[in-house]
């Protein structure tokens, strides 16, 4: 009987062979469409705080009184972190995969980030700018933490707001003593975007459980100095100018790390 | 012998599986249909458009999410303003007869509605070009207490609560989620195909048979590329730059147009030239809505031009014009009227039902 072909061991083998040969070929189709196996990574944790030359920033309640001598209360703190990278060893700038932050003094859980694709290796520096790159100002609508419904977006003149600090101060003359000090612009002269480079001193060895992970503090006092900057004179700040420019020149010095 | 049936059986079982496997287009059933692309139809002899759609494909669906958000009065603060409402199709959507523009609580702004059609080709919007992004722009009126006042993340709210929304949404996106960027980016489509680019004028430069200018509009329009082409360039009519042409400043407005932006004080009273397309359709003229008439236009240019350090060199002598001339030219601009725009039915106003 022809048929008894089909039975035998010799075909039952032939069949498995056909099966295996052709979801190895399926299969191999998807993996074309993978990057290349990459080399160990990690992330880094960073842990945010916000204080007032010190002790920590207490909104709404907590009187402070600036180098000017104005005693206001802060009742908004929100800034944007973006473009990590860090500096190896050997001096090399290692950029961490895109990422953009809104970190709110009023929302704790924003103060806790996690960035991705930390190679193996020796670093030095963690590096980062404060405020949104000029690129995602310009590209049209944007989502997540770039989402304008967070209300850090000039709708009058487009771009971020790369940082905000809101409250009252008795030296202001107006009926609501408010102050709205909205700093932002990515053009020309009155680009306030500013990359703050922080000493860390850490090793990531491939496969340790251990994830780095550092506490930032963010130091409100730094804003009024070293350019002046007082409420009389300046109660709102709500576009790209000098007035901004000056008070992210003071706000670039204010994060350091604390647990080293 | 059963053996072997079911051997052969499961060999082609398997051969069926594993090519269906294999086609991607296969994942996925009916339930998940695709959003139809659309194709912009560009008039000829328009350049290639500035908005890319590389991260927004135009879509069937898309569009009409974005025609039924431009005509949803529900959009604004107290459910009385939609963008429909200040930019009305019968005036190449800008706001027939008003100077300024107005919006919730009967609240005033302090510039006139700008005309809304060709905005793929636009840089910058707003008079100001304050604006960077198209897909960006209906930020402005949405959340402006002078416009439509609403709070983003509340119409957001508001919206993911609504049925016909959330299926809208499946259709042109793929899941019922209503976000910031998805209703920008359909409103965006919808507005990308309010294109402008079959007035009359049009015909008689693509040479179609039987089209051709009078002997006033003949003259009207090499009056125009004497003394207007300069700035109102063709075939968008306007080269999208800023200038200022000496309309007299008024206190009242405290408008210093694009300084604002800049912080230049070379950019002092400057505005972006308006196209001259669908001109007539479009009174009220100018920034802040001033002149009614096109002849007081005319006018202006004429005599009654205010030299400041920013005026635009073009105009700091006036542009003289004759009565003959201003009607020419007047005859002219009338060609520049695109029925196929202000006529066109699936631009037009969507009934919404509550």
């Amino acid at each position: 009987m022809i048929l008894r072909i089909f039975t035998s061991y010799i075909f039952r083998g032939v069949l498995l062979c056909l099966a295996t040969l052709w979801l190895s070929g399926c299969a191999k189709k998807d993996k074309a469409q993978d990057p290349p196996p990459p080399a160990y990574y990690t992330r880094l944790g960073l842990e945010f705080s916000h204080e007032m030359n010190g002790s920590p920033l207490v909104r709404n309640t907590q009187p402070y009184t600036n180098p000017a001598g104005e005693t206001f209360l802060v009742t908004k703190f929100r800034y944007y972190l973006s473009n990590f990278a860090l500096v190896d060893d050997a001096g090399k700038n290692i950029p961490l995969a895109s990422a953009y932050f809104l970190i709110d003094d009023a929302v704790d859980s924003t103060k806790r980030i996690l960035l991705d694709s930390v190679p193996a290796g020796t670093f030095t520096a963690i590096r980062f700018l404060i405020g949104v790159d000029s690129a995602r100002n310009n590209s049209g609508v944007q989502s997540g933490a770039l989402d304008p419904v967070n209300g850090m977006f000039w709708t009058w003149n487009s771009g971020y707001i790369m940082a905000k600090l809101e409250g009252t101060s008795d030296a202001i003359d107006l009926p609501a003593k408010g102050f709205e000090w909205h700093v932002g612009g990515f053009k020309g002269p009155y680009n306030v975007l500013k990359t703050v480079q922080l000493p860390v001193n850490f090793r990531v060895i491939p496969f340790t459980a251990a994830l780095p992970n550092f506490k930032v503090v963010a130091n409100v006092g730094k804003w009024f100095a070293p350019n002046a900057a007082s409420f009389a004179q300046t109660p709102v700040i709500m576009g790209p100018g000098e007035a901004a420019l000056n008070i992210a020149n003071n706000y670039q010095q204010m994060f350091s790390i604390k647990n080293q | 012998m059963r053996h072997k049936a079911f051997y052969i059986a499961a060999a082609f079982g398997i051969l069926l599986v594993l090519t269906h496997a294999c086609k991607k287009e296969n994942r996925g059933g009916p339930d998940n249909a695709r959003p139809e692309p659309v194709t912009l139809a560009l008039p000829p002899g328009f350049p290639d458009p500035v908005y890319s759609f590389a991260n927004n494909p135009l879509t069937k669906e898309g569009i009409a999410l974005g025609r039924f958000m431009f005509y949803d009065y529900r959009l604004s603060k107290d459910s009385t303003v939609s963008c429909g409402f200040c930019h009305q199709q019968f005036a190449a959507f800008g706001h027939f007869d008003h100077a300024l523009s107005h919006g919730v609580g009967g609240q005033q702004g302090t510039r006139s509605v700008p005309v809304i059609f060709n905005m793929i080709w636009q840089r910058e919007l707003m008079w100001d070009g304050g604006v960077n992004n198209l897909e960006i722009q209906p930020l402005t009126p949405l959340t402006d207490h002078k416009e439509m006042g609403v709070d983003l993340k509340e119409l957001i709210q508001k919206m993911q609560g609504d049925p016909k929304y959330r299926q809208q949404f499946k259709a042109a996106f793929g899941t019922e989620e209503v976000t910031t960027e998805r209703m920008f980016k359909a409103i965006t489509q919808f507005v990308a195909t309010m294109i402008s680019g079959n007035s009359r004028y049009d015909s008689i430069i693509r040479k179609v048979p039987g089209a051709a200018f009078t002997p006033d509009e003949a003259a009207g329009y090499q009056l125009y590329q004497q003394k207007c082409a300069a700035c109102h360039k063709e075939p968008l009519f306007t080269d999208l730059t800023y200038r200022s042409n000496g309309l007299p400043y008024l206190a009242a407005l405290n408008d210093v147009g694009r300084m604002k932006i800049t912080n230049n004080t070379a950019d002092y009273l400057k505005f972006k030239v308006p196209s001259l397309r669908n001109i007539l359709r479009s009174s009220p003229y100018m920034h802040d809505g001033r002149y009614f008439d096109i002849f007081q236009v005319f006018d202006f240019y004429d005599h009654g031009v205010q030299v400041t350090a920013s005026t635009d060199p073009l105009v700091k002598n006036g542009i003289p014009l004759t009565d003959q001339q201003k009607r020419q030219l007047y005859l002219f601009l009338n060609t520049l009227t695109d029925y196929t725009l202000i006529n066109n039915k699936s631009l037009s106003e969507v009934l919404i039902e509550p």
